[in-house]
């Protein structure tokens, strides 16, 4: 089957089997910053923002994209490569080691960020519970997380 | 020092980071397909201990889009060993590509190569296998049963014994033990037996093979010893060096268990035989069943002390349970010795016998740590065993005996990896600091033996004191090469392995150091067997304090040519010109820029290409300390166990990147937190591993993961580059005793049974 | 990979039902996606989408009671006050600990309940005495327990319906488990329902592998017409114990867990009393 959906702000029209998930596709298609660690749901390192909630999408069939709005880690930085705040904030804080699960935590950042400013520990904590990390004991990805709000606010300020 | 320092000791952007954060297609499996590439599945046995009688083939091969089915019968038969170790490799060549015996449920029965994915699935499943099924082994102690089924009964074994089931037997005898227990005021006993675990790395082993142009195979491959790969597959492939490339993307984590071959082969063979590309990346499921494992141990230990707590004698006797390949056998086994004993030298008669048993499990192999995890745990809670019998402090007694600057221990001669060790005296220790800040930090004044109450809760503090290595010496060898360019930038290509730790970003902010230039003008290439010089890799914590030494010995070689070329620009002595903010400066304050340097090299006066290569094989290993403390609580209710506080004090030299040095504790602390808390590769009583997901095998999440802080405590190691050591494993050794040690404190219970799960505690509490 | 053939996604639920009941076996209906991905049936070939049906959202109906739609998302019922400050915060504890926000965003409530497998919702659904609305030819309201325990074969489940509580009513659940974010070895949702000072109905539920919800009885009858009283919470719990007969696996044993129902227990009705406002 034939569907159409948009991917980091573009549209993307492609022939899909009705059972491939929508893992699978985007990295067919070259949407690689989308990771596959598990294939199970339980890693979170596949996760994408689906109409702008952040999902698993090893357990997505890629014809529940149909007609909507896929984002990904590689949408993040502007169209210069200027890094977006929560991107430069995980790196400098050192809250990225190898690098694998990152896209998908900053899927599950980006979340929490647009429905609270201002997060604390614990906020950020519960937002990335599904994202796993085996590196870095998410000490400085939440530091980073949280560096990353204070960006994003004082850029609102002005 | 810091303040003298324009780049190390700083927290510089990771040089990888930008293209990590942008989702750059940096791993092995983000590449575009090759056109026409092959991707394989594997046929694993479902039986512990089996021989297969025949194999048909057929129905596989039939299936439309298969390429090639690779099975016992049609491939190379020589022995090797998995483990990516320097040559010879200390581990039996126990394994062979496909072994018409196996002996794990996981093992390889047969890999098929096809069109895509699903197909090569398919036809795997359909390859009828005829096994007769053996007697299995399955646990340390039916290993060593007398009438015992031999894992490895193949009449060429190398293994220490074979027909007993040994893989592998070590020991380090000083002083007389048994006479000084014996004459001991106290002594105390402890077994701990630990479990098995899995490395759990986000991005699976992945690998692919193609014939490049000119027809060399090159294999780019998730590994930690890109090196080792190139020279193991062409041992086992019968195929030159030269006509293999390796190259070592970014890798998605690999904590050990990218230290082994293990998937390497199947595609490289492929590609050979198909003339086609060929990819594998194993499943979830394959990486926990059939890659590697720490290997669990029961681990006694015996410690005489006198009256005032100074200790006397430390006998350690291990097993270890190297499942059904002896991968790293030999050394994780010494390593229980030769990283658990030197850190209490006060003990004149020390023993360490270990013994390392095949059986029809999963294999064990190289996992952060490296056997110190196991024996650190023993000992320290022994230790804290030792205080509570004698009504000493805790904190007191390691005071009274641990290793210090000036001291060394007769264990690092007596015990190397896996053959004799060499001789050392401790350069830098700052524990005392580590001890007393840790100490703060937690309250233990206050809080120790407290028990305080909060409803159903109590709570406890402990702590444990660690060491670990930083690389082997006079095996390791790293190497590094630098080149000036046109803008006096320089290429710093180098054999050194980055898995996510930063090495290659601590590694060039060494260079940019000596050579006065900001980190972006250091351009890191690492890992390509082409290109970059050789280093063993990344393993034994070797890489900042090994390579950091090539690195800085080929920086101060490069910085000596430019000197020179700056003396003959600004006539001046060479000895009265530096290198700063990208410039040569004389004491008179006149100044020439690099670029000025490398245009006149290249293109003007005595042109050359100023250039330089440093090897580095270094006589110690520097062992970095860490002293953690931890706050728990326990619900008397159900047993649970909360973890509320860690706090680690580590002396790693001076932090080269403080915060990557940071992360790299931090990520370890709670690496160890799981092994103590929840991870558990439990096998049911058929042989198979239960937990093949991260549904079942539990790692743990940002909830699970207490307030943890990290305090890199003022250090310098006169022998490490730039006054470093090397600190990536250390953290892992710490949350099993300090977590057991807390949870004494806190309820009276000793925990010598991992994973710390509600239920043990609660049986524990129960006086089971 | 699912070996599916046809996709679908509806615009309302007469045609969902039509292509359900004409593809005779061979289709599901899909929710959020995530069950259905791992574990699709070999003799399906169809996949039915829900998410344009019109399932979506939390009512308060006229009677007071609520109604959930079956595609309601987790995320979007934690933010639902009606439904987590029903019965005193019920379905908040239950929410709140309920997977990652990863699966919250996209697992719902539907398809959720008709998984039918160890679940943290279904007991306290059942505490809740949740309602469940089924589209067959006709349209009809049934006990969740009921359909639970007989589920009819081909049928749309459309909304939960949480019944309002006449008269002072509280509830609480609490899980055991591993790590945070893991299976439950055990779980515990009790709801009590008083009337001058003594309590009326009382549902006590345990949840474990294999066991979706079960009522205790004997736990149930040891409060009814007893004031909540820390004596009568203590003989709940014990009547838990004595009946339950939980099962050992890998994780925990049966000792363990029956050990684990009676606290769980206890301390769902502490909870439940102080949300009550009475002294336990």
């Amino acid at each position: 089957m034939r569907i159409e959906f948009e991917l980091d702000a573009r549209t993307i029209t492609v022939e899909i089997a009705p059972g491939e998930t929508l893992m699978t596709l985007l990295r067919r298609i070259g949407a690689v910053s989308v990771k596959d660690g598990c294939s199970r749901g339980d890693c979170g390192s596949c996760a994408v923002r689906l109409d702008g909630r952040a999902v698993t999408s090893c357990l997505l069939f890629a014809a529940q994209a149909d007609g909507r709005r896929v984002q990904t880690a590689a949408g993040l930085a502007d169209a210069t490569g200027g890094l977006h705040p929560l991107q430069r904030a995980l790196v400098d804080a050192g809250g990225v080691q190898c690098g694998y699960c990152t896209p998908g935590v900053l899927m599950a950042a980006m979340d929490l960020l647009e429905s609270d400013p201002d997060p604390g520990e614990q906020e950020v904590r519960t937002a990335l519970a599904g994202n796993l990390c085996r590196c870095t004991g998410y000490v400085k990805i939440i530091e980073g997380v949280r560096d990353a709000a204070a960006l994003l606010r004082e850029a609102e300020h002005d | 020092m810091t303040d003298k320092l324009q780049v190390v000791g700083h927290n510089e952007r990771k040089v990888d980071g930008r293209a990590l954060v942008t989702g750059q297609p940096v791993f092995v499996d983000d590449a575009p397909a090759p056109a026409g590439m092959l991707h394989l599945a594997l046929l694993t046995s479902p039986h512990p201990h089996a021989r297969i009688r025949s194999l048909d083939v057929s129905a596989a091969e039939a299936l439309p889009g298969v390429a090639l089915v690779l099975t016992h019968e049609n491939t190379p038969t020589r022995r090797y060993t998995t483990a990516g170790q320097g040559y010879p490799e200390p581990s039996p060549y126990d394994a062979r590509m496909f072994d018409p015996k196996v002996r794990f449920v996981g093992d390889r029965v047969a890999a098929v190569a096809a069109d895509d994915l699903a197909t090569a699935r398919l036809a795997a499943q359909r390859i009828v296998v005829d096994y007769e099924v053996l007697d299995p082994v399955l646990s340390i102690d039916a290993a060593l049963a007398p009438d015992a089924p031999v894992v490895h009964d193949e009449p060429d074994s190398d293994a220490f014994d074979a027909s007993r089931n040994l893989a592998a037997h070590a020991t380090a005898i000083v002083g007389d033990v048994e006479a000084a227990l014996a004459a001991a005021h106290t002594v105390v006993d402890v077994t701990v037996e630990t479990q098995y675990a899995q490395h759990a790395p986000i991005e699976p082993h992945a690998a692919r093979a193609e014939l490049d142009p000119a027809g060399r195979l090159l294999l780019t491959t998730s590994t930690q010893v890109p090196f080792h790969v190139r020279r193991i597959i062409a041992h086992l492939l019968q195929i030159p060096v030269h006509r293999i490339r390796v190259v070592k993307p970014r890798i998605g984590g690999g904590f050990g268990v990218k230290q082994e071959v293990l998937i390497e082969d199947l595609v490289a063979l492929t590609t050979l035989r198909t003339g086609r590309p060929c990819s594998l990346v194993i499943t979830r499921a394959e990486e926990f069943v059939s890659s590697r494992t720490r290997h669990p141990m029961r681990v006694r230990v015996r410690l005489g002390a006198d009256a005032d707590g100074l200790l006397e004698a430390i006998d350690l006797d291990v097993l270890s349970n190297t499942g059904a390949y002896g991968t790293h056998s030999l050394t994780v086994l010494s390593n229980v010795g030769s990283k658990t004993l030197p850190l209490y030298p006060t003990a004149a008669a020390q023993r360490f016998v270990g013994h390392a048993v095949y059986t029809n499990l999963p294999v064990g192999g190289a996992y952060r740590g490296y056997g110190a995890t196991q024996g650190q745990y023993a000992m320290e809670v022994a230790i804290d065993q030792l205080a509570d019998r004698l009504g000493v402090d805790a904190l007191d007694l390691r005071r009274r005996n641990h290793l210090r600057a000036g001291g060394t221990s007769p264990i690092f001669r007596e015990l190397g990896e896996g053959r004799e060790g060499v001789e050392q005296t401790i350069t830098s220790c700052e524990l005392p600091a580590c001890i007393e800040i840790g100490a703060q930090r937690i309250g233990w004044a206050a809080k120790r033996g407290q028990r305080r109450r909060d409803g159903s809760w109590v709570h406890g503090v402990g702590m444990s004191i660690h060491l670990q290595g930083s690389g082997i010496p006079r095996i390791d060898l790293a190497a590094a090469n630098l080149k000036l360019n046109d803008d006096g930038s320089v290429n710093l290509t180098l054999g050194a392995t980055d898995l996510g730790t930063g090495s290659d970003t601590v590694l060039g902010q060494i260079a940019a150091e000596v050579l006065g230039l900001p980190l972006e003008k250091v351009l890191v290439t690492s890992s390509d067997t082409d290109l970059t010089p050789f280093d063993v890799g990344a393993y034994a914590s070797s890489t900042t304090y090994v390579s950091g030494t090539a690195v800085l010995r080929a920086a101060e070689d490069l910085r000596g040519q430019l000197l020179e070329v700056a003396a003959a620009v600004l006539e001046v002595p060479v000895d009265d010109l530096r290198l700063e903010d990208q410039r040569a400066v004389a004491a008179d304050g006149r100044s020439t820029s690099l670029e000025e340097l490398a245009l006149r090299s290249l293109y003007a006066v005595d042109q050359r290409q100023l250039a330089a290569n440093a090897s580095a094989v270094l006589d110690t290993s520097p062992p970095p300390f860490l002293a953690c403390f931890a706050e728990v609580a326990v619900d008397l209710d159900t047993g649970r166990l909360r973890v509320l506080r860690l706090v680690a004090a580590v002396d790693c030299g001076q932090a080269i990147h403080p915060r990557l040095a940071e992360g790299q504790v931090e990520g370890a602390l709670v690496n160890g937190l799981g092994y103590a808390l929840m991870e558990d590769l439990a096998i049911d009583p058929e042989g198979r591993a239960r937990g093949t997901d991260f549904g079942r095998y539990k790692i743990p999440s940002t909830l699970d993961v207490p307030p943890i802080e990290v305090v890199l405590v003022d250090s310098y190691e006169p022998t490490g580059p730039m006054g470093a050591k090397s600190v990536s494993e250390i953290g892992i050794n710490a949350p099993l005793p300090v977590i057991a040690n807390a949870v004494h404190d806190a309820t009276g219970v000793w925990l010598t049974r991992p994973p710390f799960t509600a239920e043990r505690v609660w049986r524990a509490l129960n006086g089971e | 990979m699912p070996t599916i053939a046809h996709y679908h996604r509806p615009p309302d639920l007469d045609t969902v039902w039509g292509l359900l009941r004409d593809a005779e076996g061979s289709a599901r209906l899909l929710a959020g996606g995530s069950d259905l991905v791992l574990r699709c049936p070999p003799e399906v070939d169809t996949l039915i989408d829900l998410s344009a049906a019109g399932l979506a959202g939390v009512s308060v109906r006229p009677d007071g009671s609520l109604a959930i739609g079956a595609m309601t998302t987790f995320s979007d019922l934690l933010v639902a006050a009606p439904v987590t400050d029903h019965l005193g915060g019920l379905l908040h504890d239950v929410l709140a600990d309920f997977g990652s926000v990863l699966h919250r965003n996209q697992a719902t409530v539907g398809g959720h309940v008709a998984r039918a497998r160890m679940s943290d919702l279904i007991p306290g659904l059942l505490a809740a005495d949740a309602e469940v609305v089924v589209r067959t030819e006709d349209t009809s309201t049934r006990a969740l327990a009921d359909h639970l325990a007989a589920p009819p074969t081909t049928h749309v489940l459309t909304e939960v319906r949480l019944p309002v509580a006449r008269g002072p009513a509280a509830g609480a659940f609490t899980r055991f488990s591993r790590s945070a974010f893991d299976h439950a070895l055990l779980n515990v949702a009790c709801v009590v329902h008083l009337d001058a000072g003594v309590v009326r109905t009382a549902r006590v539920v345990v949840g474990e592998t294999g066991v979706l919800g079960r009522r205790l009885r004997a736990a149930e009858a040891a409060l009814t017409g007893r004031p909540l009283t820390e004596a009568t919470i203590q003989a709940a719990a014990q009547a838990v114990v004595a009946e339950l007969d939980p099962r050992q696996d890998a994780l925990a044993s049966a000792d363990y867990r029956r050990h684990l129902a009676g606290v769980g227990t206890r301390r769902c009705l502490q909870r439940a009393a102080e949300r009550l406002g009475e002294v336990a």
